[in-house]
């Protein structure tokens, strides 16, 4: 049996992996599966500057048919310049997949227009990148989740994981709220609790937990290209036709204990709308109808920890450090590699292990300036 | 000492337009009384209400059910604030207590201290015009934010003419703007007595009132012209050109839940009930509103698969007892249907069905999922967001900026590292690629 603590994308993923080759699976979630951060982000499919990057633009055209349910994923995403400064920073991040064989065509304030009729005349100009997307992040965990059961495995929902018991070097069992299940392998893909879990274990995952918000219009009729990103914002037209955006400042946060905080928003949403309506001069009139926030987590250096541990040498943990729902599909595949055969055949994991983290000064985050606000 | 990560929220102000030591918000009679006791007290005070409304809500049936049964008057701003002036003449009484009134001024946002964020240590509201948005800070703050309409989804619910008790009542006296004039009635308690009350006093046609729960189906193409029920073994219908749905209203419980107050299910009322907690105290129908036969009725029109729960998206009960994906997908849900959740959560399947995801936010189908939802025991309340009220982009985006906030404003975090190719090592000094804004570098 392997156990999955966490019921968020990556860990969802790892076990529909799992599951999908026959292997015995549970998922332990605390909660709702892809409730937290998982099921209420961006919904971006385009990181280049991850080793998992072409494994993610294989996977994401046959996710629905893997997973047997839609997932929302189009192809393609659009970049909206303001100034040079912003296209300057696009094209750098162009490169990261052009150097990779992946295709961007610059376009001019009227081709961009074509792409994105809301862009007004203080757009510089765009680059259309003919790789990456978005999907619905929610309808994308619900997806993973019915798919690992009905491959078999199992998904326990409103069961928190308590500890992880460990002889002779390994784990061999998970303690939960429901009783304890005895345990193979294991993998601790909880988000920002990742760290209290992996603690008892004698390992230190520095992390961080922060808050994070999004907004989202009433719909507006479908462009060609939904994921339009610039000014300082993130997001896509979803294929309703609502725009969802993110963006902005973080509030660097602690948890207490192991619920995970209601992410409330604050007036950041009104800094979110106003970089919105300068992307889209033309859309002034339309309405913002809700918005909504996440906790993610990051590493002292922002990047995953995907890692199978030394001792216990079952466990493995994995932290996407805040940009997990587009990898999802191929990091589940590298962790389903990881518990099995200790290594990722199809990308190079060497630079995501938790040993880089080894001299990190224990109060890193105050270093950094990452310690959240006064109570 | 390291100065804190620029790029957060630490350091940034959230400029205000005003301080209070006692906001009010809903100029009913209970929030009235409540700022002139607080004016008296010695407090200043400000009186907020959302009437006159920004027009183009009429349409989009916030904050209650009009039906489209209004007449032109409403988009003229100055004459319906006279009306409400008019209205309600304990708001001239109000001013002369020392009371500051804003009207159509809308509470879209209540910003507080939570586990996740410390930003406000004590209440902060947001305000809107039909202009702009603004922030005012407060010590104590009183909803009186009243009931909303409790919509029956039988055939022909959202031609228009159908409308709440509540969307009635404000644009027969509040707005007097109400253009209907043959009326048939459902509901048996005191909001169907006063609904009938009022139309009569205003001259207008009572043709039918319908007390007792029953089948129904509300008749014409463009707007209604007719209502059919059942009666016995038989179907009886009349002519009318409005339906007044009151059978019950349920607690505006937005803005309290926003402001941390516990919400919990009430069942001898029917509804969700919020608690006021430290500064903030709920008032009026806010605080709760008079039991009401609800069940049988919405038991009755969510009966056949094809009634529509959700209009703004389209999602009838079938949909959801299937919880079928939104009809663009062209999808089957899962075999199992709603059992295939296990515990059932409105905001969980809103998402998955798209049922109160609409311009209306669930104003018009929150009663009728929760009802689908709750089978042994109530289904726990969707959860409200800001903004409360649906703003223009433009609106929203004229609230005062803090200038930091612009200058280290970031697409994600600043942290550099983390836009740079994760199979080499982090460099030295790496250069900040990830959705800055224009200006000058502020990340490191």
């Amino acid at each position: 049996m392997i156990v999955i603590v966490g019921g968020g994308v990556t860990g969802l993923s790892t076990a529909f992996w799992l599951a999908r080759e026959g292997h015995p699976v549970t998922v332990v979630e605390k909660g709702i599966v892809g409730w937290e951060a998982s099921g209420r982000n961006g919904g971006g499919c385009t990181h280049p500057y991850s080793p998992l990057f072409r494994e993610e633009q294989r996977l994401w055209p046959m996710m629905d048919e893997l997973l047997g349910h839609p997932t929302e994923w189009r192809g393609h995403r659009l970049k909206v310049a303001l100034d040079e400064g912003q296209l300057d920073r696009m094209w750098k991040s162009t490169t990261l997949a052009t150097d990779q064989g992946f295709e961007a065509v610059a376009l001019d304030r009227a081709e961009l227009r074509e792409l994105v009729p809301w862009v007004g005349d203080n757009a510089i100009g765009g680059i259309h990148w003919k790789y990456g997307g978005h999907a619905n992040p929610q309808r994308t965990s619900q997806a993973y989740a019915w798919a690992v059961e009905r491959h078999g495995g199992r998904i326990l929902q409103h069961t928190a994981v308590r500890g992880i018991r460990v002889q002779g070097g390994r784990a061999v069992a998970v303690e939960t709220s429901a009783g304890e299940i005895g345990c193979d392998a294991v993998v601790i893909a909880a988000g920002p609790h990742t760290a209290a879990l992996a603690e008892p274990l004698g390992h230190r995952v520095p992390m961080a937990p922060a808050r994070v918000e999004m907004i989202v219009t009433e719909p507006l009729p479908p462009i060609a290209f939904g994921g339009v990103d610039g000014n300082g914002l993130y997001g896509r037209q979803t294929l309703r036709g609502n725009l969802a955006y993110g963006g902005g400042p973080h509030e660097w946060i602690d948890l207490d204990g192991e619920a995970t905080p209601r992410p409330v928003n604050t007036p950041i949403i009104a800094g979110l709308a106003r970089r919105l309506n300068e992307m889209f001069p033309r859309l002034g009139h339309v309405r913002v109808i809700r918005s909504w926030g996440g906790i993610v987590e990051n590493t002292p250096d922002g990047r995953p920890i995907l890692d199978r541990l030394e001792d216990p040498g079952n466990v493995v943990v994995a932290s996407m450090s805040s940009v997990g729902f587009g990898l999802s599909p191929a990091t589940g595949r590298a962790l389903a590699q990881l518990v099995l055969q200790g290594f990722c055949d199809f990308a190079d994991l060497s630079q995501l292990k938790l040993s880089r983290f080894g001299n990190l000064p224990m109060d890193w985050r105050s270093r950094q300036g990452w310690d959240a606000l006064p109570a | 000492m390291v100065s804190a990560d620029p790029t957060s929220i630490a350091g940034k102000t959230f400029p205000l337009r005003g301080r209070f030591d006692h906001l009010v918000i809903g100029a009913g009679e209970a929030g009235i009384a409540a700022a002139r006791a607080a004016a008296a007290s010695g407090a200043k005070t400000l009186l907020v209400d959302e009437h006159p409304l920004d027009p183009g809500l009429f349409g989009l049936d916030i904050p209650y059910l009009f039906g489209a049964r209004f007449d032109a008057a409403i988009g003229n701003a100055a004459r319906m604030e006279e009306r409400v002036v008019a209205a309600r003449p304990d708001l001239i009484a109000a001013m002369e207590d020392g009371v500051e009134v804003a009207l159509g001024t809308a509470a879209w946002g209540g910003f507080v201290k939570a586990a996740a964020s410390h930003v406000f240590p004590t209440p902060v509201i947001g305000l809107a015009d039909r202009e702009a948005a603004w922030l005012v800070a407060c010590d104590r703050v009183t909803l009186a934010i009243g009931a909303r309409d409790v919509v029956l989804p039988f055939p022909g619910w959202t031609l228009p003419g159908v409308m709440g008790a509540r969307g009635f009542d404000a644009l027969l006296r509040l707005y007097g703007a109400f253009s209907g004039r043959r009326i048939a009635v459902l509901g048996s308690d005191a909001l169907a007595e006063g609904v009938v009350t009022s139309a009569r006093a205003a001259g207008l046609e009572v043709v039918l009132r319908l007390a007792a729960p029953t089948p129904l189906c509300i008749a014409g193409r463009e707007e209604v012209t007719g209502l059919a029920w059942q009666d016995g073994a038989t179907w009886r219908d009349i002519a009318c050109d409005t339906v007044v749905m009151a059978v019950d209203t349920v607690p505006m419980v937005d803005l309290p839940e926003l402001l941390g107050c516990a919400i919990a299910w009430d069942t001898a009322r029917g509804s969700f009930v919020p608690a006021g907690q430290g500064p903030v105290t709920v008032v009026g129908d806010a605080a709760g509103t008079a039991p009401a036969a609800r069940d049988a009725w919405l038991r009755l029109a969510l009966a056949e698969d094809h009634a529509l729960v959700c209009a703004c998206e389209e999602v009838t009960a079938g949909d959801l007892r299937a919880l079928r994906p939104p009809r663009y997908l062209e999808a089957a849900g899962p075999e199992a249907g709603l059992a295939a959740l296990g515990t059932l959560n409105q905001d969980q399947v809103k998402r998955l069905t798209r049922a109160g995801m609409g311009p209306c936010q669930g104003r018009r189908c929150r009663e009728s999922v929760h009802a689908l939802l709750s089978r042994d025991r109530p289904a726990p309340l969707a959860s409200y967001r800001a903004p409360l009220r649906p703003l223009p982009l433009s609106v929203l985006a004229a609230l005062e900026e803090d200038p930091a906030l612009r200058a280290n404003w970031t697409g994600w975090f600043g942290i550099a590292a983390q836009w740079l190719p994760h199979w080499e090592p982090v460099p030295e000094n790496p250069e900040f690629i990830g959705g800055r804004l224009s200006g000058e570098d502020v990340v490191k």
